[in-house]
């Protein structure tokens, strides 16, 4: 008889073969023993360990080089050219004068803390950031392909001009829309020319901090919502804590262009639909998934 | 500085990064497959990186901050190029295919006994997500990071990778090999 095994999951044999089990002997042992009446895993395990091995041996020679004088003297001198360090400066002082003015921003309510309430749904829309960030460029490339042009059709009570983050630096790349069981979302997703992406979301009402944004942390990446004219809105970014006053600022402008109407008096889901812009490259900014039966967001 | 780092006295942030140079270097070599393309990377990596200094010390790990930066900027400029010829092309099709590979003319039931050929034929999200793993070393939460995927995706890619190398590459090869610790 043999002592009862422990599951074994095929990615424990996997970090097995990466090494990566050191640190849990227990773990570690209960491979070994998985692996000892199974001599075709034990084979599959050394040939992935000889492979990673012929990979760092193909590359070795990298390391052994000198780096070439013109990223040492890249480091050396500093990497913010004048201009644009002089840009960054005055968008960060623009975003202090615009926070002193947005109600409801308070040093209290602003900070990587959680506030045990019911939030936006958080998750999915960090998994889009991801999938903006990662794929952004195939993204643009593929919906442009399919992009309606600039030309949108719009309820004009609901018409409202994407927020201007230019003084930050990035562009709108792109909009989608996606709806579950409680909401419709607007997404729209920004990129600066260092390829750093925000997402911004727009979504019906949903319970939290009145008017003051909160700021968590998760998958990586900064997440921050607060209510304004009856919208949810949601920005996700790797620095959204830094620049969230003038992102405030921009939703909040872009919001008071609705031509008086109010979003949250819409009946509830009621799409919140994406439409498209043109990107300041020229490129069409498309509606991937195509909603557009009442673009929130209109051509400027 | 020591007589052996740079002559010119750099901050220990500067420093931390420089450290990190040679690794940065090789894998934009893998990346790229070209030695000038990759420096060309590192570079504007490194430039960037100056900038945003700030962003790293948020954010643990500068290698892993840095391999962000690095792997973004290699997106950002497939995406220029993409859009400089004018291909309609899509990057996620690219990626999946493995069509930024430089392929060789041959077919893909060979069997491949020179690895830098076998990791050209995998898909790119493939190959970017091995390398970091294996050749890198990064942690798996690390380089799912780096990537911008979840980890499970990040193990899952790994996985087929390493799975498609051992299919096609020669057994001769893999018997050849000198079997050693991998840490």
């Amino acid at each position: 008889m043999t002592p009862v095994e422990t599951q074994i999951h095929p990615l424990d044999l996997e970090a097995y073969a990466d090494g990566r089990l050191d640190r849990d002997p227990a773990r570690k042992e209960a491979v070994e023993a998985y692996l000892d009446g199974r001599p075709e895993e034990r084979e599959r395990i050394r040939a992935y360990r000889t492979i990673a091995n012929r990979i760092r041996a193909e590359y070795q020679s990298v390391l052994d080089e000198p780096a070439p004088a013109r990223l040492t003297e890249a480091l050396a001198r500093d990497g913010d050219p004048p201009a644009h360090r002089t840009l960054r400066r005055l968008a960060l002082a623009a975003s202090l004068v615009l926070a002193a003015g947005i109600g409801g921003w308070t040093a209290g309510h602003f900070g990587l803390f959680g506030v045990g309430t019911d939030g936006p749904d958080v998750r999915s829309i960090v998994a889009a950031h991801h999938d903006a960030m990662n794929a952004g460029a195939a993204e643009v490339a593929d919906a442009a392909q399919t992009s309606r042009g600039p030309a949108m059709t719009s309820e004009p009570q609901l018409a409202m001009p994407a927020p201007d983050l230019s003084e930050l630096g990035y562009r709108l790349e792109r909009t989608a829309a996606y709806e579950d069981d409680s909401a419709k979302r607007t997404l729209l997703f920004y990129r600066d020319v260092d390829g750093d992406a925000i997402t911004l979301v727009l979504e019906r009402p949903i319970p939290t901090a009145q008017g003051a944004p909160v700021v968590k942390e998760s998958d990586g990446v900064q997440n921050a919502y607060w209510t304004d004219s009856g919208l949810t809105v949601v920005v996700v970014g790797e620095r959204v804590e830094r620049i969230l006053p003038t992102v405030q600022a921009a939703v909040d402008r872009a919001l008071q262009r609705l031509d008086g109407a109010d979003p949250a008096t819409q009946p509830p889901g009621a799409p919140l639909m994406a439409g498209d812009q043109p990107s300041a490259v020229g490129e069409p900014a498309p509606d991937t998934l195509a909603p557009a039966d009442e673009p929130l967001i209109q051509v400027q | 500085m020591g007589a052996n780092g740079p002559e010119v006295l750099l901050s220990e942030t500067k420093w931390l990064i420089a450290r990190e140079i040679p690794h940065l270097r090789r894998y934009a070599r893998a990346l790229t497959r070209d030695s000038s393309d990759a420096d060309d990377l590192v570079q504007e990596t490194l430039v960037r990186a100056l900038r945003k200094t700030a962003q790293w010390r948020r954010s643990g790990s500068i290698r892993a901050w840095l391999f962000t930066a690095l792997y973004r900027n290699h997106l950002n400029r497939f995406r220029r190029r993409r859009t400089v010829q004018g291909s309609s092309e899509d990057l996620d099709q690219a990626l999946e295919s493995g069509v930024l590979a430089n392929r060789p003319n041959q077919d893909a039931g060979l069997i491949w006994r020179d690895v830098k050929e076998a990791l050209d034929r995998l898909p790119e999200d493939q190959r970017s997500a091995l390398l970091l793993v294996t050749l890198e070393d990064l942690a798996y939460d690390e380089a799912a990071a780096v990537l911008g995927i979840p980890i499970g995706t990040l193990r899952s890619r790994v996985s087929r990778a390493r799975e498609a190398l051992r299919q096609t590459m020669d057994p001769a090869l893999l018997d050849a090999a000198p079997i050693r610790r991998i840490k």
